[in-house]
C-alpha cells in the first residue's frame, strides 16, 4: 500500500477549512464551500455581514496586502470559531481575494475557558483590592472618628472641672451663710443680703450653662414683644453701676434722643449686653465702659441699630481673638486666675448674636481697649404693656408652706406675711401631710421635692380624696410632670429663683374670688323694648340651653379640644352678654381668646374650673328672676 | 441606498460591551459574565434623519490595552465606543492613553465615552467618578436596565453620518 502524506493530510482537514475567491466588488469567483455555502448570484457583501464591513477595506488592498482575524465567533451560514484570512491577489491582471477560513470551534471550550479564567482572576483581584482600600479608609475615619471622640471627652472633662471649680466658690458660701443662720436665726436677717447674692451668681453660672446647652442643641426661642430700648438700655447700666463704681470706672451711655421702641426679645438682648459690658467690665481697671446705641434712619421699618460696646481695659491680642469666642476659652491662662470667670459669657453672646441673625465683631490691640460691636434690624414696636402690680390681700387665709430650703421658704413667707397671711409653715412631707390632716386650708405652697414624700405625690392624694384646694408648686426647673398634672385644675407653679411678682400673681389667680353672680337684664329689656312675653321666652332659652353648652364646653376642654372649646365659648357670649355681668362677660371673652390661640394650658383649666360653677350660679339667680 | 457603518466596541474585560450590544439589539440582560473570544458580529437597523443606517457591530474582546489587539479588528471602523466599568477604577485609569491610541489609528471616527454600569453607584458616586475621570462628554450608561443605551448608539450614528 502506497502512502500518500499529501492525500492523508488533505483528507484530515479538508472539512475544516474554505478557500473562496472573489473580486473586490463582491462577486464570487470560486470556492470550495466545504464550511459555508456561497450563493454565485449575489454578491459575498449581501450574503455576509462580515464582509460587508470590510467592504471598503477590501476595496482598497494592494496587491500582497494581507489582513488576519484569529478569532471570529461567526453566525452566517455555519456556527463557530473561525480563524479569517484575507489576501490581495492579481490573478493574469484580475484582481481577486483569497479568504481562508479555518474552523477552530473545537478549540472554542478550551479558549474559553483561559480567557475567562484569566479574565474572572482579574476582576477578582481588583475587586479585592478596592474592598481593601474600602477598609483602609473606614479604618482611617474610625481612627478620627475616635481622635473626635477623645477630644470631645477631653472637652467635657476641661469644662466640668471649670464649671465645678466656678460652682463650688458660691456654693462654698452659701453653705457657709446657711450654717452660720442655723447657729444664730436672729442673723438671718443679717446675712439674708449676702445670701441672695450669692445665690444669684450661682444661679447666672447654672443659667449660663443651660443656656449653652441650648444654643447647642438648637432649642433656643427668641420672643417677639414690644419694648423700649432706651429704657431697656438704661435698666442694664443701672444694674451695672455700682460694679463700675466700686471699681472705680466711668459707665457711659449713649442713645438716640426719645424712646425707641422696637419688637424682639428683650431678655435676650439684655442677656447679650449684660454679657458683653460685664466682660468688659471685668477686663477695665481704669478709665470707662461704654454702651452705645445707633440707627441710621428712625423712619426705615424694620430699622438697623449698631450697639457698640467699648472699654479702656487690658485688650486682646488680635492673634487671639478668634479662640477667645470659643466656648470656656480666655486669651491666656492666667486670664482665668486673674479675673475668674467660666468664659461662657462671652461665648453665650456671640452665639445669640448669630441667632439674632448678626455677627459680633471684636477689634481689640494689647493694652487699647476693646470695642465689639453688632448690627440688628429689628422692626419697630408699639408702646410697651407694664403689667400691673397685683394688690395680693390675704389677710384671714388659711395657708400652707411646705419648703424645705430655708432661701426660698423665707421668700414665700415675706409674700404672704406682706399680703397679710399667717402661713402655717413645714419643712418635710410628713409634716405637710400631717398639716393638711389636722385643718383645712386655703392653699398650699410647696416644694415639688419636698424631703421624704413628694409634693405631687401630696397633691394626687389630695385630689384623690375630692379636695379641690389650689397648689402652688415651686421647682427648680420646668415641671416635669405637667403631662400628669393636666389632668387636674386649680395648680401652677413657680421656678426658682422665685420672681416675687410672679409668685404673688400666681397666689392671686389660685385663689378663689368672689365671683359676682347678680344678673341685670336691663339691657335685653331695652333691647326687646320691654316686651315681656318675649323676655321670658329668651330666658327660658339661656335656662334651657347654656347649661347643655356648658357641658360640652367641659367635655372639649377635658380633650383638649381647642378648636370645640372655640366654637362653644363663641355660641354662648350672647347668652352670657344678656345675663349683663360684666365680669362673667369679660372671663368668656379671656377664655374664647385663649381656645383660639390653641392655649390650653393650666391657666385656662383653672379659670374654666371657675367659669362653669360661676355660670350655673348666675343662672340659678337667672332662674329667680324670671320666677 | 442603504448605508451600512461598522462601530467597534473596545475597552477592558468584564466592562459589559457584550450586555450593551444585547440589551441595544435584542433588548435583553444577562446578569452571568461570559467572556467574548476574539471578535463577535451583531447588526441593527436604525432610522437616523428619515434614512436608513445598518450598524455593523464589532463587540471585540476586552483588553487592558488598546494596542493588544489585532489591527485588522479596528480597520475601516466608522465608529469608536469605548466603554469602562464605573465601578473600576483600573477600567478608566488609562482612558486618556486609550483613546489618544485609538484616535491615532482612526483618526476619521467619532469616539464616545461609555461609563458602563451605573445601576450599581449612586448619582453622588457616579458624579465623584465622572469628575476624577476629567474628561467630558462621558455618558453614563446600564445595560442591565437599559438606561442611555439606545441615546448613546443613536448618538454614535448621529456623528457617522456628520
Amino acid at each position: 500500500m502506497k502512502l500518500d502524506i499529501d492525500q492523508i493530510k488533505l483528507n484530515s482537514f479538508r472539512d475544516q477549512a474554505q478557500v473562496t475567491f472573489f473580486e473586490p466588488g463582491g462577486a464570487l469567483v470560486d470556492s470550495c464551500h466545504s464550511l459555508v455555502i456561497i450563493d454565485a448570484e449575489e454578491s459575498l457583501y449581501e450574503q455576509f455581514v462580515f464582509l460587508e464591513s470590510l467592504k471598503e477595506v477590501f476595496i482598497t488592498m494592494e496587491v500582497g496586502d494581507e489582513h488576519d482575524f484569529p478569532a471570529v465567533e461567526w453566525d452566517e451560514g455555519a456556527q463557530g470559531l473561525y480563524h479569517l484570512k484575507f489576501k490581495r491577489l492579481d490573478h493574469d491582471g484580475q484582481p481577486l481575494i483569497q479568504w481562508t477560513m479555518i474552523d477552530k470551534t473545537q478549540d472554542y471550550e478550551q479558549l474559553l475557558n483561559l480567557q475567562q479564567g484569566r479574565n474572572d482572576k482579574a476582576i477578582g483581584e481588583e475587586f479585592a483590592l478596592i474592598q481593601k482600600r474600602m477598609a483602609e479608609v473606614e479604618h482611617e475615619l474610625l481612627s478620627y472618628q475616635n481622635e473626635e471622640l477623645m477630644r470631645i471627652q477631653q472637652f467635657k472633662s476641661d469644662f466640668f472641672a471649670q464649671v465645678s471649680h466656678e460652682m463650688r466658690t458660691p456654693l462654698n458660701s452659701i453653705s457657709g451663710l446657711v450654717s452660720l443662720v442655723l447657729e444664730d436665726e436672729e442673723k438671718a436677717e443679717e446675712y439674708l443680703p449676702a445670701l441672695k447674692a450669692t445665690s444669684r451668681h450661682l444661679n447666672a453660672i447654672i443659667n449660663d450653662i443651660l443656656d449653652l446647652s441650648k444654643i447647642d442643641a438648637g432649642k433656643l426661642s427668641f420672643e417677639s414683644i414690644d419694648f423700649d430700648l432706651v429704657e431697656l438700655s438704661h435698666s442694664i447700666i443701672k444694674g451695672l453701676e455700682f460694679s463700675a463704681l466700686e471699681k472705680g470706672i466711668s459707665l457711659n451711655l449713649a442713645l438716640p434722643e426719645g424712646p425707641l421702641l422696637v419688637k424682639a426679645d428683650p431678655t435676650r438682648l439684655a442677656q447679650v449686653l449684660y454679657n458683653l459690658l460685664g466682660n468688659s467690665m471685668k477686663f477695665t481697671e481704669k478709665g470707662y465702659v461704654s454702651l452705645s446705641v445707633s440707627t441710621a434712619a428712625s423712619a426705615v421699618d424694620p430699622q438697623k441699630l449698631l450697639f457698640e460696646i467699648e472699654d479702656t481695659g487690658i485688650g486682646i491680642d488680635p492673634d487671639k481673638i478668634a479662640s477667645l469666642v470659643q466656648p470656656y476659652q480666655q486669651a491666656e491662662d492666667k486670664t482665668a486666675r486673674l479675673y475668674g470667670g467660666t468664659g461662657l459669657g462671652l461665648h453665650i453672646a456671640l452665639k445669640l448674636v448669630e441667632a439674632m441673625g448678626s455677627q459680633l465683631e471684636i477689634r481689640s490691640a494689647l493694652g487699647q481697649g476693646t470695642k465689639m460691636s453688632f448690627e440688628l434690624e429689628l422692626q419697630k414696636g408699639a408702646h410697651p404693656q407694664h403689667t400691673e402690680e397685683v394688690a395680693l390681700n390675704l389677710e384671714g387665709r388659711q395657708i400652707l408652706v411646705a419648703e424645705d430650703d430655708l432661701l426660698n421658704r423665707k421668700i414665700v413667707q415675706e409674700i404672704l406675711s406682706k399680703a397679710g397671711a399667717k402661713p402655717v409653715v413645714v419643712d418635710d412631707g410628713l409634716s405637710l401631710e400631717k398639716a393638711l390632716n389636722e385643718s383645712d386650708f386655703e392653699l398650699l405652697v410647696t416644694d415639688i421635692n419636698i424631703p421624704g414624700k413628694t409634693g405631687y405625690e401630696v397633691f394626687k392624694a389630695l385630689r384623690n380624696r375630692g379636695n379641690e384646694m389650689p397648689v402652688l408648686f415651686i421647682s427648680g426647673s420646668e415641671l416635669e410632670l405637667i403631662k400628669e398634672l393636666k389632668a387636674y385644675t386649680h395648680w401652677d407653679f413657680a421656678i426658682k429663683p422665685l420672681n416675687i411678682h410672679d409668685v404673688r400673681k400666681k397666689i392671686s389667680d389660685l385663689l378663689p374670688k368672689a365671683y359676682p353672680t347678680e344678673v341685670n337684664m336691663q339691657s335685653l329689656l331695652d333691647m326687646i323694648a320691654g316686651d315681656t312675653a318675649f323676655f321670658n321666652d329668651l330666658v327660658q332659652t339661656i335656662l334651657d340651653t347654656l347649661p347643655q353648652e356648658m357641658e360640652k364646653l367641659m367635655n372639649s376642654a377635658k380633650e383638649a379640644d381647642a378648636v370645640a372649646c372655640t366654637k362653644v365659648l363663641h355660641k354662648i357670649r350672647p347668652s352670657i352678654d344678656y345675663m349683663g355681668i360684666p365680669e362673667l362677660t369679660k372671663e368668656r371673652h379671656w377664655l374664647h381668646a385663649q381656645a383660639e390661640a390653641g392655649k390650653l394650658d393650666n391657666h385656662f383649666h383653672n379659670r374654666l374650673a371657675d367659669f362653669d360653677p360661676w355660670v350655673k350660679q348666675a343662672l340659678q339667680k337667672l332662674a329667680k328672676e324670671l320666677s | 441606498m442603504p448605508i451600512s457603518k461598522k462601530v467597534i466596541l473596545v475597552g477592558h474585560f468584564g466592562v459589559g460591551k457584550t450586555s450593551l450590544i444585547k440589551r441595544f439589539v435584542h433588548q435583553k440582560f444577562s446578569d452571568d459574565y461570559l467572556t467574548t473570544i476574539g471578535v463577535k458580529i451583531d447588526k441593527k437597523v436604525l432610522n437616523v434623519d428619515s434614512a436608513e443606517l445598518t450598524l455593523i457591530i464589532w463587540d471585540i474582546a476586552g483588553e487592558t490595552n488598546q494596542s493588544k489587539i489585532p489591527k485588522s479588528y479596528q480597520l475601516g471602523a466608522h465608529g469608536v465606543l469605548y466603554v469602562f466599568d464605573i465601578t473600576r477604577p483600573s477600567t478608566y485609569d488609562n482612558l486618556h492613553e486609550q483613546l489618544n491610541y485609538l484616535r491615532s489609528i482612526l483618526p476619521m471616527a467619532p469616539i464616545e465615552v461609555i461609563a458602563n454600569k451605573k445601576d450599581l453607584l449612586s448619582a453622588e458616586e457616579q458624579e465623584q467618578v465622572l469628575e476624577g475621570i476629567r474628561h467630558t462628554g462621558i455618558h453614563a450608561t446600564s445595560a442591565k436596565t437599559g438606561e442611555n443605551v439606545e441615546m448613546i448608539f443613536e448618538k454614535l450614528a448621529g456623528a457617522m453620518l456628520a
